[in-house]
């Protein structure tokens, strides 16, 4: 079920709220809590019923697993060892098999493994559900709300991935503002469809002919292959900010707050600023669980004597580089994949070594301070454009071949004629003509479509967030920590905050109003032109 | 160590690790506050603080970590447990 068709938004959502809130009024919280979870399984059975025994095997065998760790804590810590490591490795080993099946070895029939919806979240958090028991920071508790902090509908499907210490409390304490956690959902339900419907839907239609072109062994001119690529980048922002807005706003109508995810992404100055912005929850994991541990055991164990660079190049680019690829791989098990997580990894490190060696040398830090704000957030924005590029495309060479239209590697085809012209041809041919309108005459949309670039882009630099529009309605929330990619711990950028006073939400008959427009309007718009979210395959 | 060396000793060795004259911090103080405190900055300052004191973190430690002060919080606990 799709958050914005009708089935979901004007029947199954309101039923499920009505029930929830109608059991907390008479004093049921238990009751609430089993209707919630009845109507999150019903919710994943609709996409493909046989797939709910994973989902339901997946949470007994991890709560059962739970209940091992508590009692071998305190019996016998080395078992207990074995069992968690086993049972994490046993949790990655399933996420393994329907992600990366057709991989290995061209199994006879591998397309019937379907990839089962939502199986890479429900997964993680059980992990780390289970290291947290293990370190004695998840309380027992019964396995009703267990199931219901994996299976959540809100967050069930694509995130943001929540923790269970700032879950439960939420469960166990149920918020008593209703209507105002209700306008506020709705308010943030309402920005995140309108984005999926009214952005990040057409931006891919804008996006796709470039990317279908070059999957079909043509090459792309310069131009398409940069409106393919951006309006890519701003599908996909537009998409999953939109989803997270969504699961965010339906989660808080049930009165639970979830962490955020993203925080105005390309509004960043460097590609470190980029990942404290951009799906801050797996941010939030991937440095929990598989950064950190790494920096600190190669931290630990090195020291200065082998040379300052040295040092610093070990524990600054292997973890990042290294990192950043299993991130990679985690999208998808296609060589592209890689290509991703590794540029990635290779621009974190290299952009923390500039700054490291900036810190030692007078010339650099002089040059880096000269790089206006402006120039360094267009660079990052770019980068991020080439490495979606790979994120998008079916291959390696489809990704590069896309990337060498953007170089400019051809420009157009004169009418007419077959011969592909290079940058200098086509000015000369350009040249010739009176009429500016050959310039984009090959590109297979019209004018109108086209403003949704700059539209795009004006949105993710100049605008506020949605949370910034909210923000006196959405607490700091639970669960920060002290590292800046922390979800919901940001600082809200100067523009933003100048112009934000106009924005800023609060209920009245007039924001009423507009919301219900947004939502009708959006809400029309998205089963006009129904698309799944692109996360969705993750 | 009193609290307040405790204090004097992690703004000292983030500020060697930011390469800054000196940082400003207090108990409140949160790592977006300290321009540059990224997640590579906090992973080094915590090992850092690990070998000028003689101490070790967990990692659920470091995760846990809201602010200043939870910092000092957990290193007092720790030179107390290893007296």
């Amino acid at each position: 079920m799709l958050f914005h068709s009708y089935l979901f938004a004007l029947c199954f959502l309101p039923c499920c709220l009505m029930l929830y809130q109608t059991l907390l009024r008479w004093k049921q919280p238990k009751s609430a809590i089993l209707i919630l979870i009845a109507f999150s399984l019903v919710f994943y059975a609709w996409w493909n019923p046989d797939y709910l025994w994973i989902l339901i095997g997946s949470i007994v065998i991890n709560y059962a697993l739970s209940r091992l760790l508590i009692i071998l804590r305190e019996t016998s810590a080395s078992l207990g060892i074995m069992v968690l490591v086993l049972s994490i490795a046993g949790n990655l080993a399933v996420l393994a098999h329907y992600k990366y099946w057709c991989l290995w070895g061209g199994v006879e029939g591998c397309e019937s493994v379907i990839l089962p919806l939502a199986i890479s979240f429900f997964s993680f958090q059980q992990i780390e559900f289970l290291l947290d028991t293990w370190n004695g920071k998840a309380s027992a508790q019964s396995f009703a709300s267990y199931t219901v902090f994996i299976t959540f509908f809100p967050h069930l499907i694509a995130g943001p991935i929540t923790r269970h210490s700032e879950m439960m409390p939420q469960f166990d304490r149920p918020s008593s503002n209703m209507l105002a956690n209700i306008s506020i959902g709705l308010t943030l339900f309402s920005i995140g469809l309108a984005k999926k419907a009214f952005l990040a839907d057409p931006l891919g239609v804008l996006a796709e002919p470039g990317f279908a072109s070059v999957a079909s062994g043509k090459e792309v001119p310069f131009l398409v292959a940069w409106i393919s690529a951006i309006g890519f980048t701003l599908q996909l922002y537009f998409d999953f900010s939109g989803y997270s807005d969504m699961a965010i706003g339906i989660s808080r109508m049930f009165g639970i707050r979830l962490p955020l995810n993203f925080n105005s992404p390309f509004k960043a100055s460097n590609i470190v600023d980029f990942w404290q912005r951009w799906h801050l929850t797996l941010t939030r994991y991937i440095n929990a669980h598989l950064y950190n541990p790494l920096v600190a055991y190669l931290a630990r164990r090195t020291t200065f004597k082998m040379g300052a660079f040295l040092h610093q190049l070990t524990i600054m680019a292997v973890p990042t580089v290294l990192v950043m690829t299993v991130a990679g791989i985690w999208h998808g098990a296609g060589a592209q994949f890689v290509v991703f997580g590794l540029i990635h990894g290779v621009m974190l490190a290299g952009y923390q070594l500039f700054r490291w060696s900036g810190r030692q040398s007078d010339a650099l830090s002089s040059i880096r301070q000269r790089i206006p704000y402006w120039l360094s957030v267009v660079i990052t924005f770019i980068l991020v454009v080439v490495s979606f590029v790979f994120f998008k495309s079916a291959s390696i060479n489809d990704a590069l071949s896309l990337l060498s239209g953007m170089a400019g590697k051809f420009w157009a085809t004169p009418p007419g004629s077959l011969s592909q012209l290079g940058p200098i041809q086509y000015l000369a041919f350009m040249s010739g003509k009176e009429d500016l309108r050959q310039i984009i005459i090959h590109l297979p949309y019209g004018y109108f479509e086209l403003l949704l670039i700059p539209v795009g882009l004006a949105i993710v630099w100049w605008a506020p967030n949605s949370q910034e529009v909210l923000s006196n309605h959405l607490n700091r929330g639970e669960g920060a920590n002290l590292i800046s990619t922390s979800p919901v711990q940001y600082r809200v950028v100067p523009l933003a905050s100048r112009i934000g006073g106009f924005f800023t939400w609060n209920p009245s008959l007039l924001s009423a109003t507009l919301t219900i427009l947004l939502l009708i309007g959006a809400l029309m718009k998205a089963n006009f032109s129904s698309t799944a979210f692109l996360y969705f395959r993750f | 160590m009193t609290r307040n060396e405790i204090l004097l000793k992690v703004a000292s060795l983030l500020a060697e690790i930011l390469d800054e004259d000196s940082v400003a911090l207090s108990d409140a103080t949160e790592a977006p506050d300290i321009p540059g405190w990224d997640s590579f900055v906090n992973i080094n300052l915590m090992i850092a603080i690990e070998k000028a004191l003689s101490i070790k973190f967990m990692a659920h430690e470091i995760e846990e970590l809201r602010n200043v002060g939870d910092v000092l919080d957990t290193i007092e606990h720790k030179l107390m447990r290893g007296k």
